[in-house]
């Protein structure tokens, strides 16, 4: 799988649980270090983690490589089975310690608890790369916290499966349309583009206008104030900008909106911050609606598990097909099968 | 500060901002301001030598600048390891990180103290670090330098054995997984993917027969039209398995046998590091503090003997300094002699009174914390600082009179300790004659006493009812009401204002200059001037007080 090359850094993230993140992951760290590459192993912080307790369960567990570097919170270190040695600790600590970036020197089961912000995961990316890791994998995960490992890495892997819930096409359908939020364009206009930047670095929500003004709405968020937002939206304006969620409430005034509004885009800072349903996603674009997306991700491939919690299984035939035609052109793994679909395209 | 600085005083004063502005580099530094606290009358000779210790820092960090500027940078990456030395004391085995931190802060040590020996300064002897090369030793062993730490086989003979088998009995498991894998893939055509699993179509049913009876293989669950398989482990590799659980188990216990022997030896220099690691932070607040005198030109204050009053000559409040220079103005220097006992200081409405009144405390407050001071200070240190100012916070069912009335009770009933007592337009939110009389009895009351009091009003003949010293700002000496256009605004006021404050004699009537500020600041003429007639017909109560 060379989904990795040239991109330094490359993040694993999930469309839900139980989708084979982390033995993606686990994959990509085995065929990386057999390929003689250096990797650094990190995971993304996740929300709401716990000192103690069940939070635990979270944390990746992945086997690391004699000879791989990895980024992990001193606590997680305390718990794991290899033998490191301790290069550098960052200053910045979460609740399980500071970030430690070390050197596998007797491998073995090794805890990964990422760093407690944005700031601090780029940062620990980058020290891993500096140290000597050609390849960074950041295991990472879909939620408000820890969105920010897609955007921190060169590359992005997206593991989907049976796990995600109600059949094949169901499967297919959110895999599609987490895809399409990821991929979504950037803004095209580049005054708009920096407008929008501004827009999302003071604001929750705000309002470009037509001569590229920004007026924030005095909306702490955009969930739940939907109407109040269609309301605030001037004829002419070019777009409504959300530095969080932008959830279907909004899409669905927007599209309300639509008609009269031709121009009018609706900008978020990425496609992880997008929260909507395939129905919703159709109306909105149906009216003529369109969100661009500051920073887009770079997609490198897509991992099934047709295998889900509780028995749930799909055909992995089937699945490699659906998923094969809904990513395109994105290379498509079945990792247990040892089956692909689309190499001849990506390539 | 609490019992040095009263009430509000701290804000008040600015000085909640000026010791903001004073950063130390590391958190040991942090908790040394934290520590902090004011030298008090009967210290002198302890305050003499804190000051003593930040000019020497301040001129060292002068002379040479990129050396204080590399110590300060080593300090910035110092930690407070006080919580793993004193486990290591209890008896407790420390992990892997918190070794990797003492040898990382044993290296530092050598390297802070060659920086602070090459400073040309003479450094006080309280300030300096204990030989650490035994901690270096022992966590770098073979003295490679490696700034990394990881109990590898310097450590010990039995480490080096149980990690040699160790690593003999994984390769061989892994020789044995692999050549299973190739012995199950000649049977069934397929090697384990990713997790281990094999999968084989049901739809072959031949094949699926054939992975079912396969005794290396060990069917999982058939699902989705595969049949998923493990491989099984043979009997070499369940030994080897079971062999490599007992070495780990062993590497665990050598590796926390080793890690423990290092915790008693760190902990037999647990003096030594605590020592080093409370200096530093002595040394970083230290030099955080001659930073900020550079930063604001601060110099060494003078201290008189006990009731000598106080005198300040080019005195400057930074925090005010700083926003004036925003809006490209000048800050214009104080200077001002109290002698012991009270003082009067009037002057016209934004003649800056209440400028001088907070320069004045807070280069005591400053000068009292140990810092060097924005002017040149002489004075007797005082048991504390009372500044009683115009942005009082109003409290339900209390007037700002009654505020400031009950604010005044502490530091009058403390007026024999020997305080500083700055009183900015006091008594102004009641009648002119009333106020008058009680400002008048204060500063007699306080003239008489070990403090000292520079009290700032509007009222006239407050210094002579109470028979001390009157001080006054220039203001707009010299510029009448008819001769400005109310057009040339606030700029024309700073422009003409003279700030600098003069002694005046007996009998000086406080300056009238309150129509021609409001008319600048654009009061509605018709006003200004209707109350201008009102001051020729002498009907103002003022007019009356004055006399």
């Amino acid at each position: 799988m060379a989904v990795g090359d040239g991109a330094g850094s490359l993040a694993v993230v999930g469309t839900a649980r139980g989708v084979g993140k982390t033995s993606t992951f686990n994959h990509l760290v085995a065929q990386a270090h057999a390929a003689g590459v250096c990797v650094g192993l990190m995971a993304s912080g996740r929300e709401g983690e716990e000192v103690d307790g069940a939070g635990h369960d979270d944390h990746p567990s992945v086997h690391a490589p004699r000879g791989s570097l990895v980024a992990t919170a001193a606590e997680a270190l305390r718990r794991s089975e290899a033998y490191l040695e301790v290069l550098e600790v960052l200053p910045h600590a979460g609740p399980l310690g500071q970030t430690v970036l070390a050197r596998v020197c007797e491998p073995g089961r090794l805890l990964l608890a990422g760093p407690p912000t944005a700031r601090a995961l780029r940062e620990a990316v980058g020290r891993l790369n500096a140290l000597g890791g050609d390849l960074v994998l950041v295991d990472g995960s879909l939620d408000r916290v820890a969105s920010a490992a897609p955007l921190v890495t060169g590359g992005t892997v997206v593991a989907t499966g049976a796990a995600v819930g109600g059949g094949l096409r169901e499967v297919a359908e959110r895999t599609r349309l987490l895809l399409e939020f990821l991929r979504l364009p950037r803004v095209e206009d580049p005054r708009l583009g920096h407008a929008a930047g501004r827009a999302v670095r003071q604001w929750r929500v705000a309002v470009v206008h037509d001569d590229y003004r920004v007026e924030p709405l005095s909306l702490r968020t955009a969930l739940g104030s939907a109407g109040t937002i269609a309301g605030a939206i001037e004829e002419g304006a070019r777009a409504l900008v959300l530095a969080g969620a932008l959830a279907e409430g909004v899409l669905e005034a927007m599209a309300a909106l639509g008609p009269r509004q031709p121009g009018l885009q609706v900008i978020v800072p990425d496609g992880t911050h997008i929260f909507a349903g395939s129905r919703a996603w159709a109306r909105f674009g149906r009216s003529g609606g369109r969100v661009a997306v500051l920073q887009s991700i770079a997609v490198r491939a897509v991992t099934l598990n047709p295998f889900g919690p509780e028995g749930l299984a799909l055909d992995p035939d089937q699945l490699l097909e659906e998923i094969g035609r809904v990513a395109r052109p994105l290379p498509v793994f079945d990792l247990v099968l040892g089956r692909a679909k689309n190499l001849e395209v990506a390539a | 500060m609490k019992g040095f600085l009263l009430a509000a005083t701290e804000t008040g004063l600015g000085f909640d901002r000026v010791w903001a502005m004073l950063e130390p580099a590391c958190p040991l530094g942090r908790e040394a301001k934290a520590r902090a606290r004011p030298f008090l009358p009967g210290q002198e000779a302890e305050l003499e030598a804190e000051l003593d210790r930040v000019e020497a820092a301040r001129r060292a960090w002068d002379l040479a600048p990129s050396a204080a500027r590399s110590l300060h940078g080593r300090l910035a990456r110092l930690r407070d390891l006080q919580g793993s030395v004193a486990a290591a004391v209890r008896g407790a085995t420390l992990d892997v990180v918190e070794l990797y931190e003492l040898k990382r802060f044993a290296r530092l040590c050598e390297e802070i103290e060659d920086l602070l020996a090459r400073l040309p300064w003479e450094r006080p002897p309280e300030l300096g670090l204990r030989d650490l090369t035994a901690i270096v030793r022992l966590l770098d062993p073979r003295g490679t330098g490696s700034p990394g730490f990881f109990v590898g086989d310097e450590f010990s003979a039995a480490l080096v054995r149980v990690r040699r088998h160790k690593r003999a009995c994984e390769l061989s498991l892994a020789e044995e997984r692999r050549e299973q894998a190739a012995a199950v893939a000649r049977r069934v055509g397929r090697e384990p993917g990713a997790g281990g699993e094999l999968a084989v179509a049901a739809a072959d049913v031949e094949q699926l027969a054939a992975a079912h009876r396969d005794p290396d293989l060990l069917a999982v669950r058939e699902a989705g039209g595969y049949g998923y398989f493990r491989l099984r482990p043979g009997p070499r590799a369940r030994e080897a398995e079971e062999l490599l659980a007992h070495l780990r188990e062993q590497e665990r216990q050598e590796e926390a046998k080793v890690r423990s022997r290092l915790s008693r030896s760190v902990a037999r220099r647990g003096p030594d590091l605590l020592h080093n690691l409370s200096v530093l932070g002595k040394v970083d607040f230290l030099f955080a503090r001659a930073r900020l005198a550079r930063e604001m030109d601060g110099r060494r204050p003078v201290l008189r003997p006990p009731g000598e009053g106080l005198a300040i000559t080019d005195g400057r409040h930074p925090v005010v300094e700083a926003s004036l220079k925003g809006t490209g103005r000048r800050f214009t220097p104080l200077a001002v002699e109290l002698a012991p006992g009270a003082a009067v200081l009037t002057g016209p409405n934004m003649g800056g009174k209440t400028v001088a009144l907070r320069t004045v405390g807070l280069a005591v407050a400053m000068a009292q914390m140990g810092l060097l001071v924005p002017g040149r200070l002489a004075w007797s240190p005082v048991a504390f600082i009372f500044y009683g100012g115009q942005e009082e916070e109003s409290r339900p069912g209390l007037s700002a009179f009654a505020m400031e009335v009950t604010r005044l009770r502490e530091p009058l009933a403390r007026r024999d300790e020997g305080g500083l007592l700055l009183l900015d337009e006091f008594a102004r939110g009641t009648n002119p004659r009333e106020g008058r009389a009680l400002s008048a009895a204060v500063l007699r009351r306080l003239a008489g006493s070990a403090s000292l009091c520079f009290l700032a009003t509007h009222h006239s003949g407050v210094a002579e009812l109470a028979g001390i010293p009157h001080w006054q700002t220039r203001g707009l000496r010299g510029e009448s009401l008819a001769d400005v256009h109310p057009a040339a605004g606030a700029e024309w006021l700073y422009e003409h204002m003279d700030y600098r404050l003069e002694r005046v004699s007996p009998g000086t009537l406080a300056p009238r200059e309150a129509l021609l500020v409001a008319r600048l600041l654009g009061l509605d003429e018709e006003v200004v001037a209707l109350a201008e007639t009102y001051l020729r017909a002498g009907a103002d109560e003022g007019e009356a007080e004055g006399r």
